[in-house]
């Protein structure tokens, strides 16, 4: 048992975070970077949990875990959480070419949820409106809902049954859309589920990284931003809550490492879907208090558009709205024995 | 990354399931006194002799040099069990111990090691004093070198079971012109010798289990003294680094099931509208859930303790982390378990399910003020994780 990263997690985190630093992928004001999303792909990012049998690199759910930790770190955009859910939905259903072409980068997938109350279940074809998160040019959507996944085509629809309504969007950095399905055939499903537990935890794991860089934000501008002739982060004011915002990004950090680990333990099955819910919980207030206290520290600098910190605090926002929003997870805790 | 446990970690599980089940003392654990003490160390002798004492200690002193894994281990089983409190052993168990293993003389740890685990001795700590908290270095508790021994002269407060203890973890001054993190001695107490005084002092609770000790020219051998004269600080940091960071990881286990038990009550006793059951309301379903969601967490926080003990041999400042989270939410769990529980916490019978609750949310409020207010663990987060700049 060990919840720290061993020299070969540490070593994929390192590259992902080298990779995004300064990448159009973390820049909401570059164009939509084709080679950086290749290069990412070129070092297994959306293979990372595969099994290395089929092409993957075997590190399971935990280690996707980390790297989209570094993805709400970095606030990075892209379709990372639809191509890695995509990739899982493809390799259940036995369609191994799509997996390929996910796995590769060749191909790109936006994640769908179905807009509260208005979808059936779907099957062998989709129908009801989707929001959808980070799908722009993305060939497919895979449609998650709470006890059904499905990948869809998505590149060649008004005409056949997909239209797509743009939305006045929260996080500029990244975008939400609503499709609006009709018929449309499913290409690979998983009846289960398994997909919307793994959106669960990438999802936590995107809150960890920004709760951490909130800490981290905030701690920097303690150290350099004087009053009263000193560093505000020499007033027990600012440097509790600073401490209380360590606390936060600690528990949902290794929460979201367990709950991932547990996912993956086939011993441990049982309690997974509780630990995973008590991830998304845990993970969902660190980065909204984080975001929060982070605005706080910085004073008026934190309530601009200048400054970063409210980046932070829209992504953490968006992310919490998607499956069913933390609530969800508190009453599946609630409905445990 | 990974949860797993060797196969010597899951036989170790199944083997001290086993022992408890058949070994836990049924009797109820009397409050205090000379019933408490007789009850704390019967049950400690049962441990040792089965072979459960001083799991992670080296066998040369009577432990079993096993993993603190496999302590963590024996913590589960241990409150899966309902087993008794440690109790008046906690402070030679968990940091006296560990501190001399680190930090003693091999004279001292043969010496004190073994009775400890055996149930022998009972240690308490000196630390605080009246004027000396927070400001732990601010001791003024005098000791002055007189040929082979120490003499002693001052005051300390807030010590844990002294009235029931032989031997002391204690904190001197031996140099009072030095800096103040300097020129302190860490030195083993001994409560029998002539000129201690105790004075027990009643707790929030109702309880005397914490004391003030007054030394007047209280002699104590130089061999007594773990590490060296005037080097003590660094001594107390290794006892606080244990009594934060590996001390209480019963406790935090202990938390996880008065939740699971507040679960229970909710969805027995009435709603506060005397329609239905506690628990559909959704103020305290969803409040029940955010618990059991961070106790949850806090288990991850203390396998990510055991990780780094692992890796580096003690417990980080991160520790505080573990200790501030831990007091705070089982502070909040008996808030919640005060708004469950409802009128009946008003006029609780000492041996009602109520008084359970309304005594554990007084006694709650130790928990981010003893090893460190959580103003302190704040303090120490900020600094020595984050890198501010200290305040004082």
């Amino acid at each position: 048992m060990d919840l720290l990263l061993s020299a070969d997690e540490e070593a994929i985190v390192a590259s992902v975070s080298g990779l995004l630093t300064g990448s159009a992928l973390a820049d909401p004001d570059a164009s939509w970077p084709d080679q950086a999303w290749k290069e990412l792909a070129a070092m297994g990012v959306f293979g990372l949990a595969v099994p290395e049998e089929h092409g993957g690199l075997g590190f399971g759910v935990a280690g996707e875990v980390l790297l989209f930790r570094e993805f709400g770190r970095k606030l990075a955009r892209g379709p990372m959480l639809g191509t890695t859910l995509a990739t899982q939905v493809a390799l259940e259903a036995g369609a191994v070419e799509l997996a390929e072409s996910l796995i590769s980068g060749s191909a790109t997938c936006g994640y769908a949820e179905p807009l509260a109350g208005s979808s059936p279940p779907p099957g062998d074809s989709a129908s009801g409106t989707f929001r959808v998160w980070e799908g722009r040019g993305a060939a497919l959507l895979v449609l998650v809902t709470p006890q059904w996944s499905g990948l869809i085509q998505a590149d060649r629809l008004s005409a056949e049954g997909l239209s797509v309504a743009s939305l006045p969007q929260t996080d500029t950095s990244a975008e939400m859309t609503q499709v609006t399905l009709t018929d449309v055939p499913v290409l690979a499903q998983v009846p289960s589920a398994g997909i919307a537990t793994r959106a669960a935890l990438l999802v936590a794991g995107m809150q960890t990284g920004i709760a951490e860089a909130a800490l981290a934000e905030s701690a920097a501008y303690a150290v350099t931003r004087e009053q009263f002739g000193k560093p505000i982060g020499t007033f027990q004011a600012v440097k509790h809550r600073c401490a209380d915002m360590a606390v936060r990004a600690e528990a949902a950090r290794f929460q979201t490492v367990y709950a991932a680990l547990a996912w993956d333990d086939p011993a441990l099955q049982e309690q997974a879907a509780g630990q995973v819910a008590a991830a998304a919980a845990v993970a969902a207030d660190a980065g909204r208090r984080n975001s929060a206290d982070n605005i706080q520290n910085h004073g008026a600098m934190g309530f601009t558009l200048e400054a970063s910190p409210h980046r932070y605090l829209r992504r953490t926002l968006v992310l919490a709205s998607l499956l069913g929003t933390p609530r969800a997870a508190l009453e599946q805790i609630a409905a445990r024995a | 990354m990974d949860l797993d446990f060797s196969a010597d970690d899951h036989a170790f599980r199944d083997e001290a399931r086993t022992w408890l089940r058949e070994n836990v003392p049924r009797e109820r654990r009397p409050e205090g006194g000379k019933a408490m003490r007789d009850f704390d160390f019967e049950w400690q002798r049962r441990q040792f002799s089965g072979g459960w004492a001083g799991i992670s200690w080296p066998a040369e002193y009577g432990g079993r040099n096993l993993s603190l894994m496999q302590q963590l281990i024996w913590y589960e089983e241990f409150a899966g069990a309902e087993a008794p409190p440690i109790g008046i052993n906690f402070v030679g168990l968990s940091h006296a111990g560990p501190t001399l293993i680190a930090r003693g003389s091999e004279e001292q740890k043969a010496r004190h090691l073994p009775a400890i685990l055996r149930g022998e001795t009972i240690w308490c700590q000196g630390f605080s004093e009246p004027g000396a908290g927070s400001d732990l270095a601010g001791l003024r508790t005098k000791a002055v070198i007189d040929g082979d021994e120490l003499v002693v002269t001052g005051s300390k407060i807030w010590t844990s079971y002294a009235q029931h203890a032989s031997v002391q973890e204690l904190l001197v001054r031996t140099d009072s012109q030095a800096a103040k993190h300097r020129g302190i001695t860490w030195v083993i107490g001994d409560m029998n010798a002539p000129g201690v005084q105790i004075r027990p002092i009643k707790n929030l609770v109702g309880i005397e289990d914490f004391c003030e000790v007054f030394y007047d020219d209280v002699r104590l051998p130089l061999s007594n003294v773990v590490g060296e004269i005037d080097n003590g600080w660094s001594v107390a940091m290794s006892t606080l680094s244990f009594e934060r960071g590996t001390a209480f990881m019963a406790d935090i286990v202990e938390l996880s099931r008065t939740v699971t038990e507040l679960v229970a009550l909710a969805r027995e006793v009435p709603r506060w509208d005397g329609h239905g059951r506690a628990y559909d309301d959704d103020h305290i379903r969803v409040e029940l859930a955010q618990l059991r969601a961070e106790v949850d967490a806090l288990r991850s926080l203390n396998y990510a303790t055991v990780s780094r003990v692992r890796r580096e041999g003690r417990p980080g400042p991160e520790a505080s982390i573990v200790r501030l989270y831990y007091g705070l939410l089982s502070q909040r769990t008996y808030d919640l378990a005060l708004d469950i529980a409802g009128p009946q916490c008003s006029s609780a019978a000492p041996e009602s399910p109520a008084a359970r609750w309304v005594r554990g949310y007084f006694n709650a409020f130790r928990a981010t003020i003893a090893a460190g207010t959580k103003d302190i663990q704040r303090s120490i987060i900020g600094e020595r994780m984050l890198g501010l700049p200290k305040d004082r």
